[in-house]
C-alpha cells in the first residue's frame, strides 16, 4: 500500500471511532466528522496550476480532500512569481505539475495526488471518472469551453474561477446547465481584461478561496445549485456584486 | 421601468459611475439595456440574481444587473 493511501486509511478509521486527527481539529468545528470523512474520501481534478490552481490546491489539501488530481503542461518562470503559490525562486524551470506533487507532499502527504505534465486535453475519459468536482483554474477562454464541455460528457461539476487586475469571478457549474457557456457567451477573444490589467496575488487568492468555498458543499454530497459570483476588490461594497 | 445597474472594475472610471438606477423602456432585454449603456462592441458579461443574461432575456421593473468586462485570467 502506498503511503498516502496508508495514512489516509489510518486518519479515516481514527474518523471512524470519532477520533479526529489533530491535523484536521480546527476543520471539525464546521465540517463535523462525517464531513471530514466525505472528504477524505472524495476526488477532485484541478485544471490549470498558476495563480488560482495553486491556491486551490493549497486549501483543498489542507481541508483534507483524499484524492487530488492536477494538470498543467507548462513550467514556472519569471513571471509567475508574482502570484502563484507554488512558484518561487527554487521552482524556477519546473514543471507546475511536479511542483504540485512536491508542495502536496509536505502539506498533507494523506493526499493521494495524481500529477499530470500535460495539457488537460491530453487526459482521457478514465481522468474525469469517479470525480466529485473539477476546478477550472485555466487562462484562457477556449480552453475552459472544452473543460466545461469535458464535464458536461463525464456529468461531473465544474467550479470556474476567473480574474483580472482587481477583479474576478467564480461560478458552480453543474454538467450540462450552460452556465460557462452564458458567461463567456459575448467573448470573442481567447482573453479578458487581464490583458491589460494583468493578474494580482490577492485576487487570485480570493477567487481560489471562494472557489474552494464554493465547492465544499458539493464535495460534501450537497446537490451543485448554479451560482456565479463576481467581486471587485477595489470597491469597498465589492460582496453585494 | 427602472433597472438598478452595478459595474464592475474597468468599467467604473469608463462610465463615471459605479451602481445606478436607470430608467428604461418597458419591455426592455439585456440587449437594449447594453445599448441604452453603450456597451455595443465591448465585450462583457451581464448577470442577474447570479446567472449568466442572455441578448434576449427579459428585465423586469427592479431588477439589479451587474456588468462586468470578460475576466479570463488564471
Amino acid at each position: 500500500m502506498a503511503e498516502d493511501d496508508r495514512l489516509r486509511s489510518a486518519e479515516l478509521s481514527s474518523l471512524a471511532s470519532g477520533e479526529v486527527p489533530k491535523r484536521y481539529a480546527r476543520n471539525i468545528g464546521t465540517l463535523g466528522v462525517e464531513g471530514q470523512r466525505r472528504l477524505l474520501e472524495t476526488g477532485v481534478l484541478v485544471a490549470g496550476l498558476g495563480g488560482l490552481g495553486g491556491f486551490v490546491l493549497e486549501s483543498l489539501a489542507r481541508l483534507g480532500v483524499g484524492r487530488i488530481a492536477g494538470v498543467d503542461r507548462d513550467v514556472f518562470d519569471e513571471t509567475n512569481l508574482n502570484r502563484q503559490l507554488l512558484s518561487d525562486h527554487k521552482t524556477l524551470g519546473l514543471s507546475k505539475a511536479e511542483a504540485a506533487r512536491e508542495r502536496i507532499l509536505r502539506v498533507n502527504p494523506a493526499v493521494e495526488f495524481t500529477a499530470y505534465s500535460s495539457p488537460f486535453q491530453a487526459l482521457g475519459p478514465e481522468a474525469f471518472r469517479g470525480l466529485s468536482a473539477v476546478f477550472d483554474c485555466l487562462d484562457d477562454i477556449p480552453s475552459r469551453r472544452e473543460l466545461s464541455a469535458r464535464c458536461a460528457d463525464a456529468g461531473v461539476v465544474l467550479i470556474h474561477g476567473a480574474i483580472a487586475g482587481w477583479c474576478g469571478q467564480v461560478a458552480v457549474c453543474p454538467p450540462g446547465k450552460g452556465i460557462l457557456e452564458d458567461i463567456y457567451a459575448a467573448a470573442k477573444s481567447p482573453r479578458g481584461a487581464e490583458v491589460e490589467a494583468g493578474n494580482l496575488p490577492m485576487t487570485a487568492a480570493v477567487a481560489a478561496n471562494l472557489m474552494v468555498a464554493a465547492a465544499v458543499p458539493v464535495l460534501l454530497g450537497r446537490p451543485a445549485e448554479p451560482r456565479l459570483q463576481l467581486f471587485d476588490l477595489s470597491d469597498p461594497s465589492w460582496s453585494r456584486a | 421601468m427602472t433597472v438598478r445597474v452595478r459595474l464592475i472594475g474597468p468599467f467604473i472610471p469608463r462610465f463615471g459611475f459605479s451602481e445606478k438606477d436607470l430608467e428604461v423602456p418597458s419591455p426592455c432585454t439585456a440587449a437594449d439595456l447594453q445599448l441604452l449603456l453603450g456597451l455595443q462592441g465591448v465585450e462583457n458579461l451581464m448577470t442577474l440574481q447570479g446567472r449568466g443574461l442572455k441578448p434576449q432575456d427579459a428585465l423586469s421593473d427592479g431588477d439589479r444587473v451587474v456588468v462586468a468586462p470578460i475576466f479570463s485570467g488564471g
